[in-house]
């Protein structure tokens, strides 16, 4: 059972969203990401309807440090640890050695890997993954740390995402959905790996939102 | 298996890195809070604002917002250490546009080079051969050009000038004739929107062009706000924008260049079948007595129509006719300044000429109820105002040969324009249309207009349409009620940062040692700004000294300035043309003059060729300005006479190849296309490279913003490099101003930093902001109001709503208009002829005449208003030469004319007078896009790999690769080691501009999501990635400007098919072409352009 005062979550507003990804840059750029295909962040656009009643649906999301998390199950050297007391999902670099499990058992993608123009290959690694360890969205942990909150919520130009614990969250949003009680467009369902492949357990992503009609 | 406990995980790191705060603004008119963490002389990241807010949607409303940057800065650290920044000087040593005949040279060298250019073109051709060509790009730093341009003589009161600018030119030209507005109509503060019950965002992308901070948060709160209260919004934007997205209750889609259309319809629907409420609104806000008002709640009362009309008439002149039946003040008969007569007689509006007259056509409804004398004398086809001659063997491809005289084109003036002719033209249906302009009528509306409207060949008919229909409805004057560009509140409490030093370079001296007096530009005005002698025949100006008739009349229009460049440099050709003798009477002339490309009057009068342009930033040369292979032409024009292969230094002359334009040089920070084609460039710096200072925005924010890096190898502060090239001439002294003396090259910065911190210190600043140089470092930025929401509304012209006409224009001591005016908010008297906004402008007529050199139509003839009288428009030179009765190229009142380039709702009615239709069968229509700031930011690696469906010819999404060349292994994720300029970022070659289109028009085209094909123009070729989206119509196909312009001769798509000349950087403007709009003859690189499309 979540201690919803510790467990800290994510709160997106989809009806602010416009996709403007100023926090996938900003993102990118505090956690020292250099250009290139890996990225902490993603946003997934999504359009219905025909011109001119169109409708579009942005959806923007990175780790969701899930209360089962399928990356921490998948990694065989325990590179991956969650929090207990903050829920918040950490990769140890140090001990991670590409392996790549982690990221075809996350439903959210959020497990990546730089490529070689990112970063300097480590040949000594499994090949799995050419050389490259783990990055991922570790909550701005440093930045909470330090009284802030991540780079991604204080980036966000209509104010759309937040992070704080779910008791939080449920008490300054009180109309949050979760994937348990409501549908966000483009946000996938946590019961299946980014390589298709069902999991044992839903992963139950600690991500709260607003969807837009 | 898998996760350990806490202790064993890796502790979150410690922020350590030192904070620069300051801001970096670009052309996107923002200028929000970024704050640099360096470690070890590097940028390592950034952040905004961070400071608490409050906000209109906190339990007790507020509004103190944070200044949050965009994408485009928080990429920032990925763009100041990309691999293509200027590390040193460079000249070019082979042609034009060979990137391999670069050489890296020294700052003396330049400064050499620049001195030998300069000093020739100075002594050869005097100053007025001289251009500071607009830019933009970064602002807020210090710009070292004028004071460059001094050294050799050159000033803004000696050198070619140009007026308006890139962004707004129909706007400014416009509304400086039929308003004084001189730009877009200022509106209520962005807050006073929530005294509305609707709003309406009238083209403007205030989402993604970002032109003011908070904009995006304030389009939040406004949404959530009026959902709450059951208010709507409505967006009209031809693309379903990030603004439709974020606050479209409805939206409205006219295409491109239509809204004239629309607006006429909304007009047709209201006087035919909303009289009622049209009085009612008119007694509820208008300036009229109780008698009035009883009458305007009676439509069936005789006097209803008079008292309407004369109503409607105190605030728009000339949207009846002059009826002549009340002299009294402030009715359409009469007029708010001092010369009655003369007006009446020169200016009335005469029977059929009204703007209501044209929307009516030739029907009889507004002369049987009493509202006009006459219907439209306007003719249903205008011909375009183009160039007889040929240049090079061509003529314009408007102008038809074989009937001496120009094509045709339609401006309906006989049509009756009511909302079903409007939907067939602009797409939006008629009951839109019809609701739209009930909105208006019956409540409260805040109507925000940016830029839109323009930038096509008829976008000055667009604005003038739009401020009159937005007067018509009263739009204005009002809490809850205006029209036009929104600022936020506060903006008078706005303070500059004064940085107590300026170069003290000699100008006057350097024009008197180098200019040869019978070289010196015959136009100098010694002084002040702006020649004396006009470029213009002011002889047909009725009112020379007044009434916005003789206004730009010393400096070319910037868009033509590249024509300028190309005639000015070829021989000149003799005209035949009218103007009028000091007796008043027409008198024919044979002229001399430079054969501008685009029948350009002022272009064709300047008085001295272009040889010489240098900026700092800016990317127009090549990039930024239409028909980017015109522009490699006309700047890589030789002729054996400018040949000079006199050695500057070492293996460089003069000018070996004979360039007619005999130098391009700036200082640039990027190797842009401009930079490409250019003959010197001087390596400049990013923002936190220098120190800046920046107040704009919605809020009133004043930025400072210290330098906390170096700029990267040999770059130098702008400031400095003004230094090194006075140095050069020996006046460094003169340059440092009294500040000390310095040896920039030897210690870099140290002036630069000598003066701004002096100046951050000095109690003229310190008094005002509370801060001092170490302050400004930590803080950034300076707010002078915390809480915007107590500060006073400000309602743009409310005394004119109230009492129109009550205070007469004032007059100085000299008898001309005294145009130092009032404030919006006090005045009752606009600078017009009429003294109130102008549906009718004659001096609009004027103000072409004396820029263009004809008007006159002489093969159209306007149709008679009632039958018996000839129709007849007044300007001096048509009565001069008893031509009243023609057609003109520019009417008094504005019109829908279609684009000559355009597309209809219905494209079989659009009258394709260059018969490109059936081959160019789509359209685009260009954005600005949130993830440059025009050409700034295009190499930006954060801000491209983010850029929807920017692909590769595999149809994978693209990045900057990062080619690490150093051995250092293992690099931790937090690690920066290694991205120093030591690694550089290579811009891969395969990555292509995307455009977005309709399924329908893919379908047509042949191609499909992620194909990499070709969009061809009668300008030329560029090869795109296709996304295909319903957020575009179907026949407008979507792309972003500010691409940077990459020409291969002869490219292999990923078929292995060969294409010759094809821009692979996919730069829009590759695709628009450089023919000015009808009035203001200014830019038209939006919306103008038909195309093809094929897979490549």
């Amino acid at each position: 059972m979540v201690d919803k005062n510790k467990q800290y979550a994510f709160y997106f507003d989809q009806t602010r969203c416009m996709g403007c990804q100023t926090c996938v840059v900003a993102c990118k750029d505090w956690n020292k990401v250099q250009p290139g295909q890996a990225k902490l962040r993603n946003l997934h656009a999504e359009e219905l309807g025909d011109f001119p009643n169109v409708s579009v649906f942005m959806t923007v999301f990175a780790c969701n440090h899930c209360q089962h998390p399928a990356c921490v199950d998948a990694c065989p050297f325990d590179a991956i640890y969650k929090r207990p007391e903050d829920g918040i999902v950490v990769i140890d670099r140090d001990k991670c050695q590409g392996n790549g499990s982690c990221k075809s058992a996350c439903p959210y993608d959020a497990p990546q890997f730089p490529d070689d123009n990112q970063e300097t290959p480590v040949l000594a690694l499994t090949t799995a993954t050419k050389g490259h360890k783990m990055i991922k969205c570790m909550m701005c942990y440093d930045r909470l740390a330090a009284g802030l909150k991540p780079a991604c919520v204080g980036a966000c130009l209509t104010r759309a995402i937040d992070v704080d614990t779910i008791a939080e969250i449920e008490r300054k949003y009180p109309e949050a959905q979760n994937i348990k009680s409501g549908h966000l467009i483009g946000f996938p369902s946590d019961d299946t790996g980014s390589d298709g492949k069902p999991l044992e357990t839903p992963t139950v992503p600690s991500f709260y939102f607003k969807p837009r009609k | 298996m898998g996760g350990g406990t806490s202790s064993e995980s890796p502790d979150a790191p410690s922020i350590t890195e030192e904070v620069y705060a300051g801001s970096s603004p670009h052309n996107c008119g923002g200028g929000c809070v970024l704050k640099a963490y360096v470690q070890d002389g590097v940028i390592r990241r950034f952040t905004t604002d961070e400071t608490p807010e409050k906000t209109y949607l906190d339990p007790v409303p507020g509004d103190y917002m944070q200044d949050r940057a965009c994408p485009r800065c928080r990429s920032q650290k990925s763009w100041i250490y990309g691999s293509n920044r200027l590390l040193y000087p460079m000249v070019q040593t082979k042609k034009r546009g060979e990137l391999d005949g670069f050489r890296r040279i020294t700052w003396e060298q330049a400064a050499q080079y620049f001195k030998a250019k300069a000093e020739k073109v100075a002594k050869e051709y005097g100053p007025g051969a001289f251009h500071n060509i607009y830019s933009s790009g970064m602002g807020g730093g210090y710009n070292p050009a004028s004071a460059m341009f001094g050294l050799a003589g050159a000033t803004s009161a000696t050198m070619l000038g140009t007026h308006d600018d890139y962004s707004f030119p129909q706007w400014e030209l416009i509304t400086r004739c039929m308003h004084d507005a001189n730009s877009q109509p200022r509106s209520n503060d962005f807050q006073d929107v929530y005294n509305s019950d609707e709003l309406v965002i009238w083209c403007y992308n205030l989402s993604e062009m970002l032109n003011q901070q908070q904009i995006n948060f304030t389009l939040t709160q406004v949404h959530e706000i009026f959902k709450s209260k059951g208010k709507k919004i409505t967006v009209i934007d031809p693309k379903f924008t990030n603004t439709a997205i974020l606050g479209a209750d409805k939206f409205l889609a006219p295409i491109q260049g239509t809204d004239a259309a629309m607006i006429c319809g909304m007009i047709h629907h209201v006087l035919t079948n909303r009289l009622p409420e049209l009085g009612k609104m008119y007694a509820a806000h208008a300036a009229v007595t109780d008698d009035e008002k009883t009458i305007l709640a009676n439509p069936s009362h005789t006097d209803f129509a008079k008292t309407l009309r004369q109503a409607v008439g105190k605030y728009l002149y000339g949207f009846f006719d002059t009826n002549g039946d009340d002299e009294s003040a402030g009715t359409n008969d009469s007029y708010m300044f001092d010369d009655q007569t003369t007006f009446k007689a020169k200016a009335i509006v005469a029977p059929g000429t009204s703007f209501s007259a044209y929307v009516f056509g030739s029907d009889n409804y507004l002369v049987d109820n009493g509202y006009n004398k006459g219907t439209s004398v306007y003719p249903d086809d205008i011909g375009y105002n183009v160039r007889s001659y040929a240049i090079d063997g061509d003529y314009d491809p408007l102008w038809d040969q074989a009937a001496n005289r120009s094509k045709l084109t339609k401006c309906y003036g006989q049509v009756v324009k009511d909302p079903e002719w409007a939907e067939a033209i602009c797409g939006v249906p008629a009951a839109d249309i019809r609701a739209l302009a009930d909105t208006f009528l019956t409540k409260n509306v805040s109507c925000w207009m940016m830029g839109g409207l323009q930038r096509n060949s008829e976008g000055d008919q667009g604005c003038w349409a739009w401020t009159i229909l937005m007067n018509f409805f009263l739009c204005f004057g009002e809490e809850g009620r205006s029209h036009g560009r929104a600022d936020g509140r506060g903006n008078d409490m706005r303070k500059s940062v004064s940085l107590g030093w300026s170069a003290g370079i000699k100008s006057q001296e350097n024009l008197n040692a180098l200019a040869d007096p019978t070289k010196v530009a015959p136009y100098l005005n010694a002084g002040k700004t702006g020649w004396a002698k006009p470029i213009g025949d002011m002889s047909l100006l009725t009112f020379p000294d007044n009434y916005n008739s003789n206004h730009s009349s010393t400096t070319i229009s910037v868009f033509t300035w590249l024509d300028a460049a190309d005639a000015t440099n070829r021989s000149k050709i003799s005209e035949d043309r009218y103007t009028i003798d000091e007796n008043g009477m027409a008198k024919p002339v044979k002229e001399e003059f430079y054969p501008s490309y685009w029948n350009d009057g002022q272009v064709k009068r300047l008085p001295a060729p272009l040889k010489f342009i240098f900026h700092c930033g800016g990317n127009i040369n090549i990039n930024q300005n239409g028909d980017c292979g015109m522009g490699v032409k006309v700047l890589t024009a030789t002729d054996e006479s400018c040949k000079d292969t006199t050695t500057v230094f070492d293996g460089v002359q003069m000018n070996p190849e004979g360039y007619k334009v005999e130098f391009l040089g700036m200082i640039e920070v990027v190797m842009t296309a401009s930079c490409r084609w250019a003959d010197l460039i001087l390596p400049g710096s990013i923002s936190f490279e220098r120190y800046q200072t920046q107040s704009s925005g919605r809020s009133p924010l004043t930025s400072v913003t210290t330098k906390a890096v170096n700029p990267p190898g040999e770059a130098m502060v702008e400031m400095e490099i003004g230094a090194i090239m006075a140095k050069a001439f020996g006046q460094d002294a003169d340059y440092f101003n009294g500040a000390g003396s310095f040896d920039v090259l030897a210690e870099p910065g140290s002036f630069e930093k000598s003066v701004w911190v002096k100046a951050l210190n000095d109690p003229k600043n310190t008094a005002v902001f509370g801060m001092d140089a170490k302050a400004w470092q930590a803080n950034g930025f300076h707010k002078p109001s915390s809480d915007l929401s107590k500060l006073e509304n400000y309602i743009a012209y409310e005394a004119f709503l109230k009492n129109p006409g009550k205070d007469s224009r004032p007059i100085n001591a000299e008898g001309k208009m005294n145009v130092n005016k009032t404030t919006n908010r006090t005045k009752t008297c606009f600078y017009t002829l009429s003294g109130r906004v102008e549906a009718y402008c004659m001096p609009l007529m004027e103000n072409y005449e004396m820029r263009m050199g004809n008007n006159i139509d002489e093969g159209i003839n306007l149709v008679s208003p009632n039958g018996t009288t000839p129709g007849a428009l007044y300007t001096k030179i048509a009565e001069a030469r008893g031509l009243t009765g023609k057609g003109r190229f520019a009417y008094p009142v504005p019109m829908y004319i279609p684009l000559i380039e355009g597309r209809h709702a219905d494209d079989t009615t659009h009258p394709d007078p260059m018969g490109i239709k059936g081959e160019y069968p789509f359209n685009l229509l260009t954005w600005h896009t949130i993830y440059r700031s025009h050409s700034t930011f295009n190499s930006s690696p954060l801000a491209n790999e983010v850029m929807f469906y920017k692909r590769n010819s595999k149809g994978e999404q693209t990045y900057i690769n990062r080619r690490v060349t150093n051995e250092n292994a293992g690099m931790d994720n937090n690690d920066l080691k290694d991205t120093e300029t030591s690694a550089p970022m290579v811009w891969t070659d395969d990555v292509y501009e995307t455009v977005w289109m309709n399924p329908q028009t893919a379908s047509e085209a042949g191609v499909a999501e992620g194909d990499i094909a070709i969009l061809e123009s009668l300008r030329g070729k560029v090869a795109v990635s296709v996304h295909v989206s319903n957020r575009v119509r179907y026949g407008t196909i979507s792309m972003t400007q500010g691409s940077w312009y990459n020409p291969v001769e002869d490219w292999v798509s990923p078929t292995g098919t060969h294409h010759s000349n094809v821009d692979v950087g996919g730069n829009a403007n590759t695709l628009f072409g450089l023919r000015p709009c009808r009035i203001a003859h200014g830019m038209t690189l939006a919306s103008e352009c038909r195309l093809k499309v094929y897979k490549a």
